[in-house]
């Protein structure tokens, strides 16, 4: 390969490609979109979270004015299943309904007020049957199995060393108990997706959606078309975090079904409230652990036993117990390692892909026994993670020895270094007597891509065609929905063929004309495009050489130009897929990843001693990401990441009563304002990855990962008790200040 | 639909005896609702252009607030520097955007429990004046989302007497956020000292019973005493007592309860004379 040895676009500040046209308006997003012709979809959902469907008729709202089409399970012409790993899920309810919001009948009309007319006419009788709400009550499942299968979607254990010697070993072990809640992603547009009847028998779907192929896959299988006549097409996503990975499969397949049968394009738009109600969150987490380590505070043993709700059906549960598992003891080199996590069912909205998949749980679950152990110990957070933290040649829980890219310790450095000068300015303006400063330090691992569970759709392909002119278009199966993964990926191409970014333009993500690249989640655009384009810039490299020797040293444009006469084949595909893994995943040992990402983030916090309320008053995100393609890009992921943890750790209380939940918006569901995000400081720390492009590695979800273990300690330290829930309520700071002896002493 | 925008308070009576008409001002309570889990009423009065609802004017001790001026412009107005508590009010409502569209007769009118305007007026003892009559402030709501207005009847302004020179005043929001929030908790109080003696003393309370109240026990206790932590912690805590706090999405009635009396202990701290 012909690449200059000093990157001239990789490194370098990018404002992203897509900056300008958001910040005018000018992005036509799904809802802009309308066709010729165009129904509306609306769906029937279950008022009841678990009952038997005695009955559906679906005749009065068919003859209702305005209404084409009102189809049950029984009118979906292929399979009436979803699901992307476990094949659990209806795509209309049948024969029971497992959670309040499932659809159980859809509708196509002229108007969107003819759907709904039309999904309030259709008749249905429900048998309730007793319901399973939470993780206290999933044992008690066996009455009234919500699946036949029984009460657990998904397991997965890790085992190093024996715990028992390792405890025997400790001369202090602690242990807690942990909560963390759930989350809604609160992407900024709702889903949607239009299914528009092809010419030859197809169907052509616009989506707000992360992953192509899935909708292609699924759309085939509720429709019985073959996938090569379903043609998807992403339009403009704003946001996703998660909640389009899957999700948007669903729905299409559902308009897909009402396009069919009624030969017109469908739509098919959730409000905000309909969205908040019906589509997946974050798991949210029982954890309980025990660490045990010798009086210098090393660590000898952990165990650690993760419970999940998974919600009515299993979705995306298997990544997210996967990776929850196999980071479960952190990033610490320790012998002896026992880790157990379970998805349980419930009569809920099914949980599943949200940025992180589990990691943030499991985070909080590791550093919350790391801190107990330092102040058990009497020792500095610091110091207890600087012993511990892998080195280049550790061994991870799993047992995958590290040559390298292990940044972890500099991650750690260099964020204590930076939180150990506070936030003092921030803090002259506080009240004298009533607040409380802590802070705290939170460190993670995350492996890159899919790991072995999901090894066999772990690569990704991409197109080059080089023009005449020496610029160059580039297609990739992965799929920008905010991250700015588009800029990086136009960066990699320019550096790969030594061009300028602004010569490589990226077509749309449309099936027909990307490579089916798998799914665009676990942080794996940059390192499976990256590399996918570096193949075929290779293959262009190769081609072009012999022209080169003859010309000497011409200007790229020059160059392409003489090969487009001598009809070269400009035209290049690459790919690449992560290197096999030696895993065991039955027992959770060997490879679990190609590579690791490492993080460490601190924060200052500020405690309120009357009210309990907490204000972070800075974070510092020490981020190991092997390259950073465009470090304008690295920071905006940070920010957004720690603002999304924060809000995770803090304000966003989710609140459900029964099967029903309570926050459906902006007004009852907290996010953080501009006002609770704090300064934010990015500190990049380089360990590249001699199998990442540039020495890339993930970042996307890595930035989330670490801020609520952060900002809990903080808490942790500023009362002097240690926090044992997420989200933080104002409630639980009061016990805690009390048990730290800082309540105010007012009342 | 029948959208009106009268220029007179007597057209917008009229176009408001349509049975089934409601008036519209900033529109940010009504506009959520309708169309959403209320349906569209069959007259939308728009009050926005009557000019008596407009302006502030200060005159014998008296500042008068148009009921439909908008929160943003009251703010701005020099004549908020003798009201702190309204200020602070003000200040820690919703966010920029809203409080350019917000009334301040639709925060009266809408009688919400958790209204921040409502404990500020309450403490100045503030009077609403209608087409046909003057309504203190503390009697408009009578439930929650009720007021004692009839059909037809408009906030026209809001008077709120200036306080005394002395007087000094508080207003506190506890929310699950700092901005674009709906109270936890919100009080506010005002208390003059003369002699080493409280000889006025007003609490109110919101978000802790159907409609903002008084605390007339806390006061009592404040009044002919010195203000010292002992008076004020049994101040503070009656007014805990007055409250009848729900749970509700945002927090604990328990919670909502403490959180009256540390918050006023903590407010009337600071005005303990220094001896
Ligand atoms: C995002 C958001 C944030 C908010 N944050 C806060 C907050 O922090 N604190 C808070 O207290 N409220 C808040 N609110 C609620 C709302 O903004 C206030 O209650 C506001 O003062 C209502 O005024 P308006 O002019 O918009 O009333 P409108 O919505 O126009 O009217 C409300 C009601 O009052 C009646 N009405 C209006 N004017 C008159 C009049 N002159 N005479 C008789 N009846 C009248 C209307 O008929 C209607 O029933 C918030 C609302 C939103 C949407």
């Amino acid at each position: 390969m012909n690449r200059k040895s000093k990157p001239q676009t990789v490194g370098r500040r990018h404002i992203r490609e897509d900056a300008e046209a958001k910040l005018k308006g000018r992005l036509r997003f799904l809802p802009d979109l309308r066709l010729d012709d165009m129904l509306h979809a609306a769906q029937l959902s279950s008022p009841l979270p678990h009952a038997r469907i005695l009955s559906l008729d679906l005749e009065a709202a068919r003859a209702l004015p305005g209404v084409v089409a009102v189809l049950g399970p029984e009118d979906i012409p292929g399979e009436n299943r979803i699901g992307v790993i476990i094949d659990d899920q209806p795509l209309l309810a049948q024969g029971k309904v497992r959670y309040v919001g499932e659809p159980m009948a859809m509708v196509a009309a002229e108007s969107a007020e003819a759907a709904r007319a039309a999904v309030a006419a259709i008749g249905f009788e429900l048998e309730e049957l007793p319901a399973i709400f939470d993780l206290d009550q999933v044992e008690a499942q066996a009455n009234e199995p919500i699946h036949e299968e029984g009460p657990i979607a998904v397991h997965q254990k890790l085992r190093k060393g024996s715990v028992e010697r390792g405890f025997a070993d400790a001369d202090v072990v602690v242990e807690a108990e942990l909560v963390t809640g759930l989350q809604e992603h609160y992407y900024l547009e709702p889903q949607g997706c239009i299914a528009t009847p092809g010419e030859s028998g197809g169907l052509v779907i616009h989506g707000s959606l992360q992953c192509p192929f899935y909708v292609q896959r699924d759309v085939s299988r509720a429709t019985g078309l073959p996938q090569s006549r379903v043609r998807v097409i992403q339009t403009p996503t704003g946001g996703a975090f998660g909640g389009k990975e899957d999700i948007p499969s669903e729905f299409c397949a559902r308009a897909a079904v009402l396009a069919l049968a009624t030969g017109r394009p469908v739509r098919l738009l959730l409000s905000r409230d309909e969205d908040f109600l019906s589509t997946s969150k974050r798991h949210p987490f029982r954890i309980r652990g025990r660490l045990g380590a010798t009086k210098d505070g090393r660590f000898t043993a952990m165990e650690v036993y993760q419970d999940a709700e998974a919600g009515a059906y299993a979705t995306l549960s298997p990544p997210v117990i996967y990776r929850a598992c196999i980071q479960g003891a952190g990033p610490y080199d320790i012998p002896n390692v026992k880790v157990e996590t379970r998805a349980w069912y419930t009569n809920q909205v099914p949980n599943g892909a949200f940025r992180g998949f589990g990691s943030p749980q499991a985070c909080f679950g590791h550093e919350r026994l790391v801190d107990l152990m330092a102040a058990e110990l009497g020792m500095d957070p610091v110091e207890i993670r600087r012993i511990n933290l892998l080195r280049e040649g550790g061994e991870t829980c799993t047992g995958h020895k590290l040559d390298e890219s292990v940044g972890a310790l500099e991650t750690l450095e260099r964020a204590a270094e930076a939180s150990a000068k506070g936030a003092a300015e921030e803090e002259a303006h506080f009240e004298d007597g009533r607040w409380l400063f802590g802070t705290g330090h939170a460190a993670m691992i995350y492996g890159n891509c899919l790991g072995k569970a999901g090894w066999h759709m772990d690569g990704a392909g991409a197109y080059l065609q080089l023009h005449a002119d020496g610029s160059v278009s580039c297609a990739t199966g992965l799929t920008e929905f905010g991250q700015g993964a588009r800029t990086v990926v136009q960066q990699m191409a320019a550096e790969a063929l030594g061009i300028e970014p602004d010569q490589v333009s990226l077509m749309p993500v449309d099936t027909a004309l990307v490579p089916d690249s798998g799914p665009t989640v676990a942080s794996r655009n940059v390192v499976m495009s990256g590399n996918a384009i570096l193949n075929a810039a290779a293959k262009l490299h190769e081609r072009l050489a012999p022209l080169r020797e003859e010309l000497g040293d011409v200007s790229f444009r020059k160059l392409a130009g003489a090969a487009y006469k001598r009809n070269v084949n400009l035209a290049a595909e690459g790919w690449w897929h992560v290197p096999e893994l030696d895993f065991d995943l039955k027992k959770g040992r060997g490879e679990a990843y190609f590579a690791y990402s490492f993080a460490t983030q601190s924060a200052r916090v500020a405690v309120d001693r009357i009210t309990g309320n907490v204000r972070v008053l800075k974070v510092w995100a020490a981020h190991d990401v092997g390259c950073a393609v465009n470090p304008a890009g690295v920071e905006a992921q940070v920010e957004g990441g720690v603002a999304q943890g924060l809000g995770w750790a803090l304000t966003e209380r989710f609140a459900r009563e029964g099967g029903n939940i309570l926050a459906r918006n902006l007004s009852t569901y907290h996010l953080p304002t501009a006002i609770e995000v704090p300064e934010i400081e990015t500190i990049i720390v380089e360990e590249p990855h001699s199998q990442g492009p540039f020495g890339a590695k993930s970042l996307g979800e890595p930035v989330i990962i670490p801020t609520a273990a952060a900002i809990a300690a903080a808490v942790s330290e500023a009362v002097g008790a240690q926090v044992s829930e997420i989200p933080i309520r104002p409630e639980h700071v009061l016990e805690l200040l009390e048990r730290g002896g800082h309540d105010s002493n007012a009342l | 639909m029948n959208y009106s925008r009268p220029k007179t308070l007597g057209e917008a009576a009229r176009a408001l005896a349509v049975s089934g008409a409601i008036g519209l001002a900033g529109g940010t309570d009504l506009l959520v609702h309708l169309g959403r889990d209320e349906a569209w009423p069959p007259g939308l009065v728009d009050l926005k252009e009557i000019p008596e609802l407009h302006g502030i004017r200060s005159q014998d001790g008296i500042i008068r607030i148009g009921a439909a001026t908008p929160l943003s412009q009251i703010l701005e107005s020099p004549a908020i520097e003798d009201f702190p508590a309204l200020g602070q009010a003000l200040r820690s409502f919703a966010g920029r955007a809203i409080r350019n569209r917000a009334t301040l007769g639709g925060n009266l009118a809408n009688a919400s429990p958790a209204a921040d305007t409502l404990p500020p007026l309450m403490i100045h003892e503030a009077v609403c004046l209608t087409q046909h009559r003057r309504i203190a402030v503390a009697d408009l709501a009578v439930a929650p989302g009720e007021t004692m207005l009839r059909p037809g009847e408009i906030i026209v302004s809001v008077e709120i007497p200036l306080p005394p020179k002395d007087a000094q005043s508080f207003f506190v929001k506890l929310a699950p956020r700092e901005a674009m929030a709906i109270a936890v908790v919100n009080l506010a109080g005002l208390i003059v000292q003369s002699d080493g003696e409280v000889v006025l003393a007003r609490i109110a309370l919101g978000s802790v019973a159907p409609t903002v109240i008084r605390a007339k026990e806390a006061e009592e206790i404040l009044e002919g005493h010195t203000l010292t932590k002992d008076a004020i912690s049994q101040a503070s805590l009656a007014a805990a007592e007055a409250a009848s706090p729900i749970d509700d999405i945002r927090a604990t009635a328990d919670y909502r309860r403490r959180m009256i009396a540390r918050l006023l202990n903590w407010e009337l701290g600071r005005y303990i004379p220094n001896t």
